[in-house]
């Protein structure tokens, strides 16, 4: 209970950009708040780090290891914060950027100038940049400019780590080595840290813990393989990896979704009869060349193999368009070509009906 | 390679662009600079010497140069701050008070001394004021100054302007998290980043005041050796048919000029390096 989050909601204008919205941060581990642009995460992370005040609420509180930090000031929250594009000072060298949060300390608690030159070697080593203390912000590249950004939060021995899109600037093979390196300095320092992301992949990947906003609402909390493979709620399975959708009924004991017929047994008599939505993942879809129980024909639209796995395009008899994905083996094994008649199965699926899961 | 190699742009016309600009700025700056030049060296060296450093000159050198570092330095300090002011806060008759930062620029000198001399002489409303406490505002080294002042005032807050609006916000918002107070990161954030046009702002201003005549006259009294400034030393000097005691002086401030400025545009090139801009 490192992070404690009350009723918290924002307003810009008339945009609710937080909805009263409460959450624990775990201690010690890497939590991201992942959501589409507009859910209200970085809002959120801006509000933790004191950055941006909440609506007034007498029921709204935020704190820090059980003290309420509502009231403070960001300067005297104690929160680290690393920036989308890095908010480096252009005219200082990365040494005194490293040493600023150090060097504004009133004169009592401020470490002596050798004790700053200790504390900033040490975080360019930790950084992975040794001996570029002199150069400025300009001559470094991208990554390199967020891992100085992050030493300069960390240099002020922070609480808690905030990062706002840490590499939402960066390309995406940067991105890819700067995230595992993100999650091994993690595993070194352990840290509580809270990343906002709009890349599932990347939250995914790197995170203990995964925050799933929508609408300035919390979606669903849970570790990354909770929330890939129990996704609560339509929104989560939509914005987790990619799905395909079919439209149906409930019916007595079982979900029509046109040539898809699934049993559900259970179904509560009031939901009989009404809209249903069928998620299903493409890895999910079987592909065989044989009709077996429960499958329906369709016809391949286009393969794209060039991938860890090959997707399939498929076009189910009554027009409706479908992607499955295979593995090269099996996709060999079927000698799938363009126009080819196939029969599918699910594996897996999920009904939703308003906001029940059956 | 040389720039008359034919070497293919996308941008067309460079020969003649080149060529107008060329012959454009001999005609404006060039030719009448050298005349000045000409003029001055018409005269033997040591007669030059002694018209430059008479002790009129000498006096009136020291007054143009060093009330125009003193109005040029304010200029920076508060127009900093009116810049700030303009650019950061939400006010009824924002839009007005900007306005108003250009009227030194668009108003006549003359009038602009008047105005001046009107409001600080010791029955005007500040003058008199000043008085009580025994500070002679006209006529005095202290009235010529802030006749400079100003003058000055818009073009340090319109270089800085642009510059403060293009400063990230998250600059200071990373200062405030590293636990920065207000102060430190308005003058370790804020001012050094914006330096580079600081610094220009300030360059001009000076240089604006340096060449200043038409408000400094009036409320200056035009006292020699205590409140004559160059530029109305020239004058002087023309009325009395003394030209090239007149080019002289010019001569020495076109070089005084040139070679601060230079200084001024050292410094910038190197506070430019460090921020990494241009």
């Amino acid at each position: 209970m490192a992070i404690e989050i009350e009723n918290i909601s924002k307003t810009f204008g008339s945009f609710k950009a937080l909805n009263n919205l409460s959450l624990i941060i775990p201690e010690g581990k890497l939590t991201a708040l992942l959501g589409p642009s507009g859910s209200g995460k970085t809002t959120l992370l801006r509000i933790i780090a004191g950055l941006e005040t909440p609506d007034n609420n007498p029921d709204s509180d935020i704190r820090f290891n059980g003290q309420s930090v509502a009231e403070r000031h960001a300067r005297e929250r104690g929160v680290g914060f690393v920036f989308q594009h890095y908010a480096l000072f252009r005219h200082m060298s990365v040494f005194d950027n490293i040493a600023f949060g150090l060097k504004v300390k009133p004169w009592r608690s401020r470490p002596s100038r050798s004790e700053i030159k200790d504390k900033v070697s040490e975080l360019l080593k930790l950084i992975q940049l040794e001996g570029i203390g002199n150069r400025m912000p300009s001559q470094l590249s991208g990554g390199q400019r967020q891992r100085v950004a992050l030493a300069r939060a960390l240099a002020v021995e922070p609480k808690f780590l905030l990062l706002d899109e840490p590499f939402g600037a960066l390309d995406t093979k940067v991105r890819q080595d700067l995230r595992n390196w993100l999650r091994k300095l993690h595993d070194e320092l352990h840290i509580t840290s809270l990343f906002v992301t709009h890349d599932q992949e990347e939250a995914l990947e790197v995170s203990d813990k995964v925050v799933i906003m929508n609408k300035g609402r919390i979606e669903q909390e849970g570790s990354p393989e909770e929330v890939f493979h129990n996704p609560a709620t339509e929104f989560v399975m939509n914005f987790i990896g990619h799905v395909n959708l079919f439209h149906g009924r409930l019916e007595k004991g079982k979900a029509v979704f046109g040539k898809i017929v699934i049993d559900a047994a259970d179904v509560p008599a009031d939901k009989l009869g009404k809209d249903a939505r069928l998620f299903i993942r493409p890895f999910e879809m079987e592909i065989s060349s044989l009709n077996a129980e429960g499958s329906i024909k369709a016809k391949v639209e286009r393969i794209q193999a060039a991938g860890v796995s090959v997707k399939v395009e498929l076009k189910s008899e009554d027009g409706k368009v479908f992607t499955a994905e295979l593995t090269h083996e099996r996709f060999r094994e079927l000698q799938l070509v363009k126009d080819m008649e196939v029969f599918v199965s699910p594996r897996n699926t999920r009904i939703f009906v308003e906001d029940y899961q059956v | 390679m040389s720039i008359f190699t034919k070497n293919r742009t996308a941008l067309p016309g460079f020969g003649l662009s080149l060529g107008f600009t060329i012959f454009y700025l001999s005609l404006i700056v060039l030719i009448p600079l050298s005349a000045l030049f000409l003029k001055a060296a018409s005269i033997g060296s040591s007669e030059f010497w002694a018209a430059a450093t008479g002790d009129r000159a000498i006096a009136s050198y020291k007054l143009t140069f060093g009330a125009s570092a003193v109005a040029a330095l304010i200029n920076a300090v508060f127009g900093l701050l009116t810049a700030w002011t303009l650019t950061r806060y939400k006010f009824p008759g924002r839009r007005f008070f900007d306005a108003i930062v250009d009227l030194p620029f668009a108003i006549p000198t003359a009038v602009s001394g008047i105005a001046l001399t009107a409001v600080y002489s010791h029955n005007g409303i500040i003058g008199a004021y000043l008085e009580k406490f025994g500070i002679k505002a006209a006529f005095t080294p202290l009235g010529v100054t802030i006749a400079l002042t100003f003058i000055g005032l818009p073009f340090v807050v319109r270089t800085v302007q642009p510059a403060l609006q293009e400063l990230d916000k998250d600059l200071e918002e990373a200062a405030a998290s590293l636990g920065a107070n207000r102060f430190q990161i308005f003058f370790r954030v804020i001012t050094l980043s914006i330096m580079p046009s600081l610094l220009t702002g300030f360059a001009l201003a000076f240089a604006r005041a340096v060449g200043e005549y038409g408000s400094v006259v009036f409320i200056s009294g035009n006292m020699p050796m205590k409140t004559e400034i160059s530029s109305l030393l020239i004058i002087v000097k023309l009325e009395q048919y003394d030209y090239a005691g007149a080019s002289v002086i010019a001569t020495v401030m076109l070089i005084f000029s040139f070679l601060i400025l230079l200084l001024i545009n050292i410094i910038q090139a190197l506070t430019q390096r460090n921020t990494g801009k241009g």
